[in-house]
């Protein structure tokens, strides 16, 4: 009962992560076509090539994350991502760039 | 070049992150922009949402083969909204910079406090 329950949990939380993960393709489509195209005087506000380079990037470091996720120490890593973004958080929020 | 290495090592933290912990990557991609490139706030969320039509479609391709993708669900979600995407993105381009800067600021402050896995009484 319970690893069928876990189990099924488990499908689920797959299936809405998999599920949402193709609807956002064209909410961020639509977001940088407006960015691109729609910047106040006429600026294009996304560095395309930038993106690229990112993309490569994270492509492999997505891959990587997923493969080690089970052996990485998931706490400790929580906490330490979890500092980090409440220090750039906090840094944005009180001295925002421009 | 140098910057180059860089932005590939950012994608590269940045994937390892969102595959690893399940963190979305416009939250990790737009400080290291804001504050480690020195972009301007927009161009940064523009570039971040650039970044994300490529990287979503990769991860959406493997889960399609997979068989776990919902195809009517994510079809609806993704016309239903898509229309306001493009309503926020619009708004986004009429608020200065530095404001914008202090609401994402906001919210990755809020990722920070989801994220954190030792609050009581949280099953996870």
């Amino acid at each position: 009962m319970i690893p069928g329950q876990v189990l099924w949990l488990r499908t689920r939380q797959l299936q809405a992560n998999a599920t949402s993960l193709v609807a956002i393709i064209p909410l961020s489509l639509v977001g940088v076509a407006v960015y691109y195209f729609g910047g106040q005087d006429y600026r294009h506000e996304a560095d395309l090539r930038f993106a690229a380079l990112l993309t490569a990037g994270a492509v492999i470091g997505a891959y990587l994350g997923a493969q080690l996720a089970s052996r990485l120490p998931e706490r400790t890593l929580k906490v330490a991502v979890a500092v980090l973004l409440l220090a750039a958080g906090v840094k944005q929020l009180v001295a925002p760039g421009f | 070049m140098l910057r180059d290495l860089f932005i590939l090592l950012s994608g590269f933290v940045a994937g390892l992150m969102s595959g690893s912990l399940g963190i979305g990557g416009g939250v990790v991609m737009v400080p290291i922009m804001v504050l480690g490139f020195g972009f301007a706030q927009k161009l940064a969320q523009g570039t971040s949402l650039a970044a994300i039509v490529p990287i979503s479609a990769v991860g959406a391709f493997t889960h399609f083969r997979e068989g776990n993708v919902l195809v009517r669900p994510a079809l609806w979600m993704g016309l239903a909204g898509a229309p306001l995407a493009a309503l926020g993105a619009l708004l986004a381009q009429h608020v200065p910079g530095p404001l914008l800067g202090r609401i994402f600021g906001a919210l990755v402050i809020l990722s920070a406090y989801r994220l954190w896995p030792l609050w009581p009484n949280r099953p996870r």
